[in-house]
């Protein structure tokens, strides 16, 4: 395993012999450690590196723990970091209560027992693990297992700011089973899961890092990021000849296609708007749909005619 | 006797003192860390006494809330109480006599620390 893929844990201490004892104790462990010396670096690393784990000195001048917490709950980025509160001050209930209270999940006494610490540690990243996995769970779609409409609007934010402030090329798709009720009526929905499950699994089997996203019913996104059009159109093409090239064992003779709708930052008008970029695939897809459905239609700017 | 005391050098006093060991002693991976620790003492004990006698209270202050947080990691729990009763008296602005009391404790603490 990659030192990326180990769990990050981030000690935020202004002690250095606590920081030379972790790093001796903790270094057969499974994770990648780092350290902060002040409240003020380790808030800085705690956005920086992101890590799975805080371990958190309460005592320390300037900022203390209790407050460094209440900077890292504020915060959407840091918030959901699982932090242990490692304090002198933990035999009083008091603290232990005002530390939970501020969302730590943890509480380890001051001097630790490494045995006890490695054994909270690892408590903590499971815990953090089923956290990320629930939080995962409602932002997927249970019948295609593609991304929900939920987490397709954050992303679609997210990728869009990324791509304006950078200026970097990002194109977004929006595609559209067709005739899909007709197909349901005909035969049935259990057929029209199928079609559903097998287009996501096209999707799917795409580039990494496009973002494909169920809508509800027989609508679709995707998100490309660092995309051009041309590129996009490319891989867009490839998604619609592998649906409709595809064979139904189930159901011989069935066709399926979609009509697919590509839109990309370059091609809207300034200045750029989300709402706009949304729109502009949303017209393209509509404009393969009008144009004899089974096809890719390209969002044109304003000033070229359409 | 009370001229015998205060003439006996350092050398001399730290064998009629009581040895303090680390509560991780009997951990083997720590012994490393304890021996390296204790080896550093004599000049973090150094530190302290200069930053005393120049009235760098606050450098002192930063000296006993390391040695307070840090201490107890490696064994020294006495280490670490004495350290905490120094911060608070700098903290708390009390007198220097009480402060230096207070630094006495300390230092006698960190003296008497040994690693086996």
């Amino acid at each position: 395993m990659s030192e990326q893929n180990l769990p990050q844990i981030l000690a935020i201490d202004d002690s250095e012999l606590i920081h030379r004892l972790l790093r001796l104790r903790l270094r057969n462990e499974r994770f990648q450690l780092h350290f902060a010396s002040s409240s003020k670096e380790g808030l800085r690393m705690a956005q920086e590196i992101k890590p799975d784990v805080i371990l958190l000195d309460v005592d320390m001048p300037e900022m203390d723990g209790f407050e460094l917490i209440g900077h890292l709950k504020d915060n959407p980025e840091t918030q959901s970091i699982a932090v242990i509160f490692v304090s002198a001050g933990a035999n009083d209930p008091a603290n232990r209560v005002r530390g939970l209270d501020l969302g730590a999940i943890d509480f380890i006494a001051k001097p630790f027992e490494v045995v006890e610490l490695k054994a909270r540690l690892r408590s903590a990243l499971r815990l953090q693990h089923l956290v990320r996995i629930l939080a995962q769970k409602a932002q997927i779609d249970g019948l295609s297992a593609l991304w929900n409409r939920t987490y397709f609007n954050q992303r679609l934010t997210a990728e869009f700011a990324e791509a304006t402030r950078h200026n970097k090329p990002l194109s977004l798709v929006l595609a559209d089973l067709d005739g899909f009720k007709a197909t349901n009526d005909k035969f049935g929905h259990l057929v029209g899961d199928l079609v559903i499950e097998r287009f996501a699994s096209i999707l799917q089997s795409g580039r990494a890092s496009d973002i494909a996203c169920r809508f509800g019913g027989d609508e679709f996104a995707i998100i490309l990021p660092q995309t051009t059009l041309t590129e996009a159109i490319e891989v867009t093409e490839r998604y619609r000849n592998q649906l409709a090239g595809t064979t139904w064992p189930e159901r011989p003779g069935l066709v399926v296609t979609a009509s697919f709708g590509v839109c990309d930052l370059e091609s809207i008008d300034q200045p750029p708007t989300q709402k706009k970029f949304f729109d502009g695939a949303d017209r393209a897809m509509y404009l393969a749909k009008q144009h004899g459905r089974n096809q890719v239609q390209v969002f044109l700017p304003s000033a070229l005619p359409q | 006797m009370i001229d015998a005391t205060k003439h006996m050098n350092t050398k001399q006093a730290k064998t009629f003192k009581r040895k303090l060991t680390s509560r991780f002693s009997d951990d083997p991976q720590m012994h490393e860390l304890i021996k390296e620790f204790v080896g550093e003492l004599p000049r973090r004990v150094l530190a302290a006494q200069q930053a005393f006698d120049q009235g760098e209270y606050l450098r002192l202050q930063v000296w006993a809330h390391q040695m307070k947080g840090g201490a107890g990691g490696y064994g020294f729990q006495q280490i670490t109480d004495m350290a905490a009763v120094l911060e608070k008296a700098i903290s708390t602005e009390r007198p220097s006599k009480v402060i230096l009391s207070a630094l006495l404790h300390a230092i006698d603490a960190c003296e008497r620390a040994a690693s086996d």
